[in-house]
Parts: C-alpha cells; sequence; structure tokens
C-alpha cells in the first residue's frame, strides 16, 4: 500500500466514523454555490455548527492540509488535499461560512502576507474561530475589478482611512476579517495604484446592508466604509501591487466555484427520472431527452473534476478543466432546471401552500442567472480561456 | 498543439509516434488526394501503419501476432488518425476486431491474419439502428446462411472479411463472413464523408461461420458500446484539430484593424470549442478506463463492464453533439474561406455529420440513457 493508500484509509475510516457523530448527511443533488444556502447560514445554530465542524476538521488534522504546518496547516502536498476532497464529496460537512476563507482569502494571505499576518491570521482561519470575506466588487466595478473607486489614504501616522462602497460581499454580517483591494494612489488609474488590505469587520465606519437577491434570498451584502482606520500593518503585499494580489484570489476562486458545483454525481438527473416516473412521463421522449442530457452533463462534470484530481495525484499539471468546470455547471444547471420545468408544468408556476419541492425548484430557477454571473461572468471566463488558454489576443484598451 | 492525456510513458511514446506518422502521412495534400479513390485508402502507407505502429493488431494479443493493447490506447490511435481525417481501414478493422473478440469463439481462426492486415468490416442492423436486418438459417450441412440487408457499412465493399451481427431463433449471434461469399452482394454508397468508403450489403442464403458464443448475451451490448466509443474517439481528435485550425485562422486574420481573435464574439466562439474538446475528452478518456477494467476477472470488471454501455454512451452522444458544433464553428469563423472547397473546414464538417450517425446519434444514447435512468433500482 502506498502512502497515498494508507492515507485515504484513514481518511475514511474518520468520516465514517464523525459523520454519524457529527450529524453530517449525505450530499445532497444542490451544490451549495447557488446563493440560496448561504442566507440561512446566519442563523446562530448554522454558524455554530459550522463552527464545531470545522474546529473537529482542524483536531484530526484535515484542513490547511498543504499549507505550512508552522501556521496550522499539515504541511502535505495537494496530493493529500484531493484525496480529502475525494473522501469527503459524499457528506455534507456544513462548512460553508469558511470556504471564501480556506479558499480564496488564506491562499493569498499565504502568498502575498508578512509572517506576522500569516502568524496571526491563518490558525484561526483553520481553527473556525474567525471567519472571512473578500471585498473587491463595487457598484462602478464588476467584471472590470480595475475600475475601483473605495479610496484608502494613507495618514500621517501611517495608518490607513478608508471610504468607499463595496458590495456582492458573500457573508459579511457574520465575517470577523476580510480582504479589501482599494485604491491607494489617488492619481492612479486601472490595475495600477491599488492595494490588498486585510479589514477587521467589527471596526468603526463600517456599515453592512444585506442585499436582497431576485431569488429573496440575502447571501450577499453591500459594505460601506465611513472613514474606516486601517493600521499600518494591514497592507498585504506591496502598496500598489494590489491587482497582482487579487488575482491568485480570483484564481483560487473559480476553481473553488467549479469545484463545488460538481458535487453530487448524477443526482438532479436521477430524481428527475424518478419524478418522471413516478408521473408516468417515461414515455415522453422529450422530456426523456432533456434528462438524459442532464446525466450526460453530470456525468461529463464528475469527469472533467476527476481528470483533475488524477493529474494532480500523479503530480502532472492540471489542464484547464478547472476554469472549464464553472462555465459548463452554469449550462448544467440551467438545462437541469428546464426538464424540471417541463416535468413541472403549470406547477412551476402555481403550487400549493407548502408544497416545499415546487418552492425549492422556483428558487432553483430564480437563482440561475446569478450562476452565469457571480465568480466571473460566463462571458469573463469565455475571455479567460481564450486569451490565457488559447493565447488569442485581447480586446485593444481605449486609448 | 494540445499535449493530449497520456497515463503512462508508453501511451505517451505512442501518441508520439502517431504523431510522427500522421505529421508526414496524413498531410492535407494526402487526404485530398484519395477523396476520389475507388478504394478510398493508399494500401501503401496502410502497410506502414501495420509495419511502423502495429494498428491493424493493436488490440489482438500477443498470442496471436498483436500488440495486446487496450481501449486507451485504441482511444489514442483514433483521436490522432481522426485530428488528421487520414483515410485507412482502420477503424473498419478495429470494429470488426472488437466484434471477434467479444464473440469469442472465433479468435484464433481470425485475428492471426488481421495482424498481417487483412480487412475487417463490421455490420448489422443491431448495430447501426433502424433499417435494416439480417437473420440467420441452419443449413442442411450443419452450417448457418444469412439472408437479408445492412443499410452501411463501413469498408463493407472493401473488406475481405466481414462480420455481421445476424437474428437466430435463439437471439443475435455474430457471423463471419468471407469477401465474395456467393449471394453477398455489396453495392459502393455515396458518402457524405468523402474520406469514407461504405457499403449496403445484401444477403441472399449467403454462407457464413458462426463467432459468438449463442449461451452468452454479454457480446453485444459490448460491441456496441465499443463501436460508439471508437466514433466518438475519432470525433475527439476532430474537434482538436476543429479548434486549432479555428484559434490559428482567429491570430492571424485581421479584420476592422486587429485579429478576429480579439473579438469576443469569435474569441466566445473558440472558448466554447474548448470546453467542448476538454469535456468529450474527460468522457471519452473515462469510458476507454472503463472498457480497461471491464477486461479484469472479478468484482471490479464485472462492475466495469456493467457500467461500460452507459459510459460509452455518454460519450457518444456527447462527442457527437461536440464536433458538429466544432465543425460547424470552424467554418464560421473562417468566414467566406471556410466555406470554400479548397479549404479543409468542409472535410471535417462532413465527418462530423457522418460520426454523429454511425453506430447511434446523440439522441439514440441518450434514449439508452433514459431507459437507464427510469429503471427502479
Amino acid at each position: 500500500m502506498t502512502g497515498l493508500d494508507a492515507y485515504r484509509q484513514q481518511v475514511r475510516a474518520w468520516l465514517a466514523e464523525q459523520a454519524p457523530a457529527q450529524g453530517w448527511l449525505p450530499a445532497g443533488p444542490d451544490g451549495s454555490a447557488d446563493g440560496s444556502a448561504d442566507g440561512a447560514a446566519t442563523a446562530a445554530d448554522t454558524l455554530a455548527r459550522a463552527r464545531r465542524a470545522q474546529a473537529a476538521l482542524f483536531e484530526a488534522g484535515y484542513t490547511g492540509i498543504s499549507w505550512p504546518p508552522e501556521y496550522g496547516g499539515q504541511g502535505l502536498s495537494n496530493r493529500e488535499q484531493v484525496v480529502f476532497n475525494q473522501e469527503s464529496e459524499q457528506y455534507d460537512l456544513p462548512v460553508f461560512p469558511f470556504l471564501i476563507g480556506l479558499g480564496m482569502c488564506g491562499p493569498t494571505v499565504l502568498s502575498a502576507g508578512t509572517p506576522e499576518q500569516k502568524e496571526r491570521y491563518i490558525r484561526p482561519m483553520l481553527r473556525g474561530e474567525e471567519i472571512w470575506c473578500q471585498m473587491f466588487s463595487e457598484p462602478g466595478a464588476g467584471s472590470d475589478v480595475a475600475g475601483i473607486r473605495t479610496r484608502a489614504a494613507r495618514q500621517f501616522d501611517g495608518s490607513w482611512l478608508v471610504r468607499g462602497h463595496k458590495i456582492w460581499t458573500s457573508g459579511a454580517q457574520y465575517c470577523d476579517f476580510g480582504l479589501l483591494l482599494a485604491r491607494s494612489d489617488p492619481d492612479s488609474t486601472r490595475h495600477a495604484g491599488l492595494t490588498m488590505f486585510v479589514v477587521d469587520m467589527h471596526s468603526p465606519g463600517i456599515r453592512i446592508e444585506p442585499l436582497r437577491q431576485m431569488n429573496g434570498g440575502s447571501g450577499f451584502n453591500e459594505i460601506f466604509f465611513e472613514d474606516v482606520v486601517l493600521p499600518p500593518d494591514a497592507t498585504v503585499g506591496e502598496v500598489g501591487r494590489g491587482w497582482h494580489v487579487a488575482i491568485v484570489t480570483l484564481m483560487n476562486e473559480r476553481v473553488a466555484i467549479g469545484a463545488g458545483r460538481s458535487r453530487g454525481g448524477s443526482a438532479m438527473s436521477a430524481e428527475l427520472a424518478a419524478k418522471a416516473r413516478a408521473a408516468g412521463r417515461d414515455g415522453d421522449s422529450y422530456l426523456m431527452d432533456q434528462i438524459a442530457d442532464v446525466y450526460v452533463r453530470e456525468q461529463v462534470l464528475k469527469y472533467l473534476s476527476e481528470a483533475v484530481n488524477e493529474a494532480v495525484l500523479a503530480g502532472r499539471t492540471p489542464g484547464p478543466q478547472g476554469s472549464i468546470a464553472k462555465l459548463f455547471s452554469t449550462e448544467l444547471g440551467r438545462r437541469g432546471n428546464a426538464a424540471a420545468r417541463q416535468l413541472a408544468g403549470s406547477r412551476a408556476q402555481a403550487w400549493e401552500p407548502g408544497d416545499a419541492e415546487a418552492a425549492r425548484q422556483a428558487q432553483q430557477l430564480l437563482s440561475a442567472p446569478g450562476w452565469s454571473i457571480a465568480g466571473g461572468t460566463d462571458e469573463i471566463m469565455r475571455n479567460i480561456l481564450g486569451e490565457r488558454v488559447l493565447g488569442l489576443a485581447r480586446e485593444p484598451r481605449p486609448s | 498543439m494540445d499535449a493530449g492525456t497520456a497515463r503512462t510513458d508508453a501511451q505517451a511514446a505512442f501518441r508520439q509516434e502517431l504523431r510522427s506518422f500522421t505529421k508526414a502521412h496524413g498531410t492535407s495534400q494526402a487526404v485530398r488526394a484519395l477523396l476520389d479513390d475507388p478504394a478510398g485508402y493508399d494500401p501503401a502507407v496502410w502497410e506502414l501503419m501495420a509495419k511502423q505502429l502495429g494498428l491493424p493488431g493493436l488490440i489482438v494479443g500477443e498470442e496471436h501476432g498483436g500488440s495486446g493493447a487496450g481501449a486507451a490506447e485504441a482511444v489514442i490511435a483514433l483521436e490522432e488518425l481522426g485530428a488528421v481525417l487520414l483515410p485507412s481501414p482502420f477503424l473498419p478493422s478495429l470494429l470488426g476486431t472488437v466484434a471477434v473478440l467479444a464473440g469469442g469463439t472465433a479468435v484464433a481462426r481470425i485475428l492471426p491474419a488481421v495482424t498481417d492486415g487483412q480487412r475487417l468490416a463490421l455490420g448489422g442492423a443491431e448495430l447501426a439502428g433502424p433499417g435494416g436486418e439480417v437473420s440467420a438459417a441452419a443449413g442442411d450441412d450443419g452450417g448457418w446462411r444469412l439472408t437479408g440487408q445492412v443499410p452501411c457499412v463501413l469498408d463493407g465493399a472493401g473488406a475481405s472479411l466481414i462480420l455481421v451481427v445476424a437474428g437466430t431463433g435463439a437471439g443475435p449471434a455474430l457471423f463471419a463472413v468471407p469477401a465474395g461469399a456467393p449471394g453477398l452482394t455489396a453495392v459502393a454508397l455515396e458518402t457524405l464523408d468523402l474520406t469514407r468508403r461504405e457499403a449496403r450489403l445484401s444477403f441472399d442464403a449467403v454462407p457464413a461461420e458462426l463467432a459468438s458464443d449463442p449461451a452468452q448475451a454479454a457480446w453485444l451490448p459490448r460491441v456496441r458500446a465499443l463501436a460508439a466509443l471508437a466514433v466518438a474517439a475519432g470525433s475527439l481528435g476532430g474537434i482538436r484539430r476543429c479548434l486549432e485550425m479555428a484559434t490559428g485562422y482567429a491570430k492571424e486574420r485581421t479584420a476592422f484593424g486587429r485579429t478576429i481573435g480579439s473579438f469576443q464574439a469569435v474569441k466566445h466562439m473558440c472558448a466554447d470549442m474548448l470546453v467542448d474538446l476538454e469535456c468529450t475528452r474527460a468522457a471519452v478518456e473515462h469510458a476507454a478506463k472503463v472498457a480497461d477494467r471491464a477486461d479484469e476477472t472479478g468484482p471490479p470488471g464485472e462492475a466495469a463492464a456493467a457500467e461500460l454501455p452507459a459510459a460509452c454512451s455518454v460519450a457518444k452522444a456527447y462527442a457527437s453533439d461536440a464536433f458538429v458544433r466544432a465543425a460547424t464553428t470552424l467554418i464560421q469563423v473562417h468566414g467566406g474561406l471556410g466555406f470554400t472547397w479548397e479549404h479543409d473546414a468542409h472535410l471535417f464538417y462532413r465527418r462530423a455529420f457522418s460520426d454523429e450517425q454511425l453506430f447511434g446519434d446523440a439522441a439514440a444514447h441518450r434514449a439508452q440513457l433514459a431507459a437507464a435512468l427510469v429503471v427502479p433500482a
């Protein structure tokens, strides 16, 4: 048995023992990245449950698996991380509030932060004691992050005074810290003159307002910075190099979203097929073609993530499958919704009070437009594939 | 160029050999020289494919003179040949070999000759969908006689031995019929894909040799699945080449003062082709892995054998649709040049719509998957 096989056995045994004790349920058909589940995470008990789960993972050494041991990580490779991901996929680990911290902010602090910042922030993040968010987008800076106008002005004592308006921040209402991208050079334009900061979200002058989405959920927030003072050591990476720091965060985000959506295997098509059979519609060839198409795409998405895992486990560099997964999964979600509507008929638009199934489907339908926008629009994803993978020229900038 | 996947060093080396070979022998000029050729391939190149690459006996066991390779290697070969449209009897012979191996009773009689380059073909209404039927009857001499028709068979007029799926009283069985057998008529068909030769085969009490065990039923789903996978693997190569040609052109061609690939309308078409390429690759390579695992004995092998039809249907359903999209996009990206005879785009367009129909189109494979999905667990 190789070391990796032994590691897999150990992870499997631990999960099998912990899952019933902790009440971790088998994974459901929906990934958690659709922005509907996160609203529920504000409830104190959900948050407490998440902290317990994250603490248990930390105690057992199953978080920060590839992160440096001096900051609380396990110092193992991506291969062990992949093994853990594969083994834990079948459980619905209730750690949603930590995903942005562990998936995006942690890697950013580890790659660009000072030793003091790593010492201060990484371990509490891994233990589930402190929750993180990221604050890049603004009303005037969405796909084009370089349009950022939130201003960070250096004070005579070296501290920073922040004034501005951020938007689309997941979970800001319960976060302890956040990464903030702000304009530190007032005379700069576009990517130059931006700086990355770590912000204590409990600082005076921060006002958080939930943003109600079209699906009724409030997973995202607007954040107003009204003369917030940040200490001199709040900068992450060099002053003026914030854009380069942000790229690390965004690359990690897209991988996290694509991977998150690939969960659940063929659950959506299985559910649709079962309903079609129960409704006596399994002879409806148009409906069944749609359901089978959902099955095909679910399988393909699963194979894509397996191909990435297999490459990592074999020590090869993964191909562009990770970036492709996000784009592909939004299309899969839309097709799943289309099949569900075809099956539901008029019940897709009017349902009996208390029909939770119909309400959930409506929720999926109303969440779908957001899938193609949050975390990089479909168009930005296609630009990335076209420019970074295929090497096509960028759109010329207006001079 | 896309490096392609290789799980082992030997597979990487095999892919490299194929690329060197197709670079030398699969040029556009070489392919075009064969478009009007009645045989449709160059026998000298086929001989080289046998000598240098061992392609005719690729999946034939070493005990019969073959290379003993598996589905993973076959998929690599099909992808690389599909990427250049090099016409050869490889696909029809491979399909015949798959059938003989699955049938199991005529392996030692038929396959040694295949490794020497004897050409096989595979046909049967059971494989190609509706539109034909062949039935087998036991003759007075104890031999079998085939009667009926198969509407289209790849290399059906050129192969020296034809494997036919025909109905017997006890269910479908596999039969081998030599070219020129009494009562066998092969009518060459007009083909959309000019790099392929296909024929309609008519059987009038044609003497045939049984090549499967009537007591075994598992061979037919296996042949169906692997035939679909083989076509999907060729489509994978075609999609790859379509993407390479489209992006290559989008980087060179200028309009309105800039390369057309800098326009998002064009860039996004190329990005969608990349998504289709990687998704097809993931599906085809997964199915090949399942096929190789299905050859193993014991419970893992049995589980893989049970998964094989669905895995191959997923690959064929996705690949067929994706190749059609890629070839259509290839022409669109090339603008006026794209629909000229001189440009190779139409050769890929023709291949894509040929691949789409061979061994079940996407909708047929989705229908099979749907039928499996609604069976109560």
